[in-house]
């Protein structure tokens, strides 16, 4: 509180310095105006006198000679010097005090000129009262009091020395030098007054101005404060925005990484069990084919012309007994099995590094046409360890379905996250009782869009979280084994990226089927069903 | 153990064409062995109940039943069967937390020869303790316990910030259950590791103390005991002991100017020397005590009561159990021997046996591990001697 009042104390302290500043300026700027004023009616005065002097009082005659009378040269002579110095003050230092002071007294010995000039005539003193008028334009007091002064003492020494030049008679009573001061004293009261007044007003005009150049100021720097702010807000809500989106787009990339990490072990799992038996059989048909071979030696043996001759007993028993001891009955079993298991195998392999090249399809910033069964098939073949313990997995993939234009690899991400969320909700619903789960995925074009089903024959999405399983970190499932991102971005990816739609329909232990619905023509992105 | 009939093996594999590639990999030996090929764990588990096995080698991961629940189950109802798991599986801290009833883990793809190899050192192994039908004692066994104090004090390392893998193999070396289990992952084919891995700092840096903080926080790979156990403090005791002599053995290396190998072999070796003893007494306690009764009467030593008893010395159950697990041959040897050195074949100074030998016979701050005799004769041949009571140089 003391505090408030202590700034409003220096507040007040520093409008009135401020005022009073912005009144003395006004001030001088008035004093400077008269002091120019002063400085044209001097020069007019000097014109005035020595034409007044030249038309009253031209010539003189002191007996027949005539000359030009003393006045015009007094006129010429007092009337210059009197308007020269003031002139040159205002020119020179306008507005300063000992001009103005000089300009009063100048203006009022001008009168004194005339009133000798006119010959004392009373009428000129007028020119006393309007002197002293003009000169309170100055709205200062101070200059009547030299002008009064020397009005009183050029009255009073030549009322007593020289009364012709100032009441135009030869003798005057010297109570009229006291009358006349008394008059011009009788105006300075008005004048001096009414110098006062205006000056006051100058005063509190300075101040008002003052205080609204403060009001404007202050809503002039709370404006662009605020304008300020604003524009940090803004600024803020773009870089927001921005930066918003680039999460956006590393979250589904962080997904996908995650994703992509949970596959890889279960890829390598993938390879290296046919591996194992591409091996075994490999070495196991290496080994055999050495007793094929004694076998042929053998039956080469016969037809050997140089052998030594043999009864056919001892030739049929000699192979009979070769025969035996290579086990020839396993061998014709086991060798075509052991060949077609192991390039089985092979293609089981080539296929897995296929799909996996499929499904790494780099993201493109542009839409391509792509073969979404081929992807879905590819994607089915990277994550099948992820489902073959939970699962069998059903295709049914329309062929005439035509290319669509989409976002491969998200696409792929998306049939993914599908994928092992319904092997995991088959997994869950038959803890304790596996077998029997069933995965389908179909394929379709319906009115204008290419329609993917996936559905498993899990426990379904029971109806209390059914409005939440699109939310970002939502999931049931254990921690560290989801992080509830899978369908939020999938919806993101279906919906925003490809202005395609993503729905759920679910049946409380029956199961559930998502169904991802992509636009055929990009340029026409599908509307939200309702 | 079965030299005479043939050996039973039953393989367990969902995938019809592994268990194929190994019917004709192993067609061979079907002289030698008796094998059965089994689709899924139920299966198994059918066969085993007509007639049980001598090894099974299983996939781990299978529809339904998995093969940590198979092997389990195996382990409870026919114990002396040796349970191999043989996966294509690469995830470790996954397999790690399967550990409990594995004896070991082989990689898929493995050439036949190695997994002959591992069974057939398992079984020249129980041939070679003369078990009789007692291997079922060291089979049967999952893992050994862990003292709560040193668990806890486990957890508390590995949540410092500040503890190393060396700071944290501290820990872990006082706990004989902590060690082996250790040891036994990552010596298990599954790591691939060209060598034995011996010193338990070397375990803990190639398994990551982030994964082992995983593991140790599960509770599914170690055993601790519960802190009001009847035997938790005679364990407690039994562990320190052990520590001690291994600590011992490394010193007596080191002394002898063994290279840092032999002194962790040593060491390992001179740790897991007595875990016969926890063996014994914790699956035949009451035998085992009636065996300590008669030795501490003075008539007859532990070994020979043991004997009577039980079939089996604790030697020789110590050693096999290592060897189930995948313990390297040299430290096998070594516990096997640790009493009677001479009636092994080790002659050699780098074999961590003379030094076990060593230690165990001038160790005698604790009576669960009573001081043997030395062989003086079999030292002198290897240029060591003994002064009874001290330590040797």
């Amino acid at each position: 509180m003391t505090e408030a009042m202590e700034q409003h104390q220096i507040d007040e302290l520093l409008l009135e310095i401020q005022s009073e500043e912005a009144a003395r300026e006004h001030l001088r700027q008035i004093h400077s105006r008269t002091d120019r004023l002063f400085a044209g009616l001097m020069a007019l005065q000097f014109l005035a006198a020595v034409l007044a002097a030249v038309i009253i009082t031209p010539r003189t005659w002191i007996g027949a000679e005539s000359s030009v009378h003393v006045h015009v040269y007094s006129a010429i002579a007092i009337g210059g010097t009197l308007a020269a110095f003031p002139i040159f003050l205002a020119l020179r230092c306008p507005g300063k005090t000992i001009t103005r002071h000089t300009i009063a007294v100048a203006q009022v010995m001008f009168s004194g000129l005339f009133i000798h000039l006119s010959g004392g005539r009373i009428e000129t003193h007028f020119h006393v009262f309007g002197s002293l008028a003009f000169l309170a334009f100055y709205r200062d007091w101070r200059v009547l009091v030299p002008a009064t002064a020397v009005v009183a003492v050029d009255h009073l020494v030549r009322g007593v020395f020289w009364p012709e030049s100032v009441f135009g008679v030869i003798a005057a009573a010297p109570w009229r030098a006291f009358e006349h001061a008394g008059w011009v004293l009788f105006e300075d009261i008005f004048l001096a007054y009414s110098c006062i007044r205006g000056a006051r007003e100058v005063r509190i005009m300075a101040e008002r101005r003052t205080r609204l150049e403060l009001v404007n100021a202050t809503i002039e720097k709370e404006v662009f404060q605020r304008t300020q702010e604003l524009q940090a807000q803004t600024d803020a809500l773009t870089r927001e925005m921005e930066e918003r989106k680039l999460l956006e787009n590393q979250l589904v990339e962080a997904q996908k990484l995650e994703s992509i990490g949970q596959l890889a072990a279960g890829i390598a799992h993938e390879i290296n069990t046919p591996t194992q038996y591409v091996s075994d059989n490999t070495r196991f048909l290496e080994k055999q084919f050495s007793n094929m071979m004694r076998v042929l030696d053998r039956y080469a043996e016969q037809i050997d012309p140089d052998a030594p001759a043999k009864s056919w007993q001892e030739r049929t028993e000699e192979i009979r007994t070769t025969l035996k001891e290579v086990k020839y009955d396993f061998l014709r079993q086991e060798i075509p099995a052991a060949i077609d298991q192991s390039l089985e195998g092979l293609d089981r392999i080539s296929k897995i590094v296929r799909a996996m090249k499929d499904f790494s399809h780099p993201g493109s910033e542009e839409k391509e046409e792509a073969d979404l069964n081929q992807a879905i098939d590819s994607t089915v073949t990277v994550c099948h360890n992820r489902w073959k313990y939970a699962a069998d997995m059903d295709l049914e993939l329309d062929p005439a379905l035509p290319p669509v234009p989409c976002h491969l690899a998200e696409f792929n991400q998306v049939i993914l996250n599908l994928v092992v969320n319904a092997a995991d909700a088959i997994h869950e619903h038959a803890e304790g009782a596996p077998g029997g789960g069933r995965i389908v995925i179909r394929t379709a074009a319906v009115d204008g869009a290419a329609e993917v089903h996936v559905s498993d024959n899990g426990g379904g999405i029971p109806d209390d979280i059914r409005e939440n399983i699109f939310d970002p970190f939502f999931t049931t499932k254990d921690v560290g084994k989801g992080t509830g991102q899978g369908l939020a971005i999938s919806r993101d990816i279906i919906t925003k990226k490809h202005g395609g739609q993503l729905r759920c329909d679910t049946v409380p232990g029956e199961g559930t089927t998502f169904v991802i619905r992509l636009p055929l023509d990009d340029a026409e992105p599908l509307r939200e069903a309702a | 153990m079965r030299s005479e009939e043939s050996l039973e093996v039953l393989f367990v594999d969902d995938e019809k064409r592994v268990l194929d590639g190994l019917r004709r990999s192993f067609f061979d030996k079907s002289e030698d062995w008796s094998m059965r090929f089994a689709p899924s764990a139920e299966d198994a588990l059918r066969l085993m109940d007509e007639r049980p096995a001598d090894v099974v080698i299983s996939d781990m991961r299978m529809p339904s039943m998995d093969g940590a629940a198979l092997l389990g189950e195996i382990r409870l109802r026919w114990p002396a069967t040796v349970r191999f798991i043989l996966s294509g599986q690469t995830n470790q801290a996954e397999l790690m937390e399967n550990i409990g009833a594995v004896h070991q883990f082989v990689q898929k793809p493995c050439t036949p020869d190695a997994l002959d190899r591992a069974v057939t050192r398992t079984l020249r192994l129980a041939a070679q303790m003369e078990f009789g039908s007692r291997s079922a004692l060291a089979t049967s066994l999952g893992s050994l316990p862990v003292v709560p104090d040193i668990y806890r004090e486990l957890l508390a390392a590995l949540d410092d910030v500040d503890s190393d893998a060396e700071m944290i193999g501290r820990v872990v070396e006082r706990d004989i259950g902590m060690t082996t289990k250790l040891l036994q992952m990552v010596n298990s084919a599954f790591f691939g590791l060209p060598r034995h891995v011996c010193a338990v700092k070397d375990a803990i840096v190639l398994i990551g103390t982030a994964n082992l903080r995983e593991l140790a926080i599960t509770g599914r790979v170690f055993d601790v005991l519960s802190d009001d156990s009847r035997s938790s403090s005679s364990i407690a005791e039994l562990w320190k002991a052990s520590a001690d002599v291994g600590a011992l053995a490394a010193d007596l290396a080191r002394v002898n100017r063994q290279p840092v190998a032999v002194c962790d072999a040593a060491r390992l070796a001179g740790t897991l020397s007595v875990i016969g003893r926890a063996i014994l007494a914790h699956s035949e306690p009451d035998r085992f005590a009636s065996a300590v009764d008669e030795a501490s009467s003075g008539r007859t030593t532990l070994n020979d009561a043991e004997a009577m008893e039980l079939g089996v010395t604790q030697q020789t159950v110590g050693a096999y159990a290592l060897g189930l697990w995948g313990f390297d041959d040299e430290i096998v040897e070594a516990v096997a021997h640790q009493t009677e050195p001479e009636r092994g074949h080790v002659r050699e100074l780098s074999h961590p046996l003379p030094y076990v030998h060593l230690a165990r016979s001038s160790y005698q701050n604790s009576l669960l591990v009573p001081r043997i005799t030395p062989a003086d004769e079999w030292l002198d041949s290897l240029g060591l001697y003994s002064t009874t009571g001290s330590k040797a140089a």
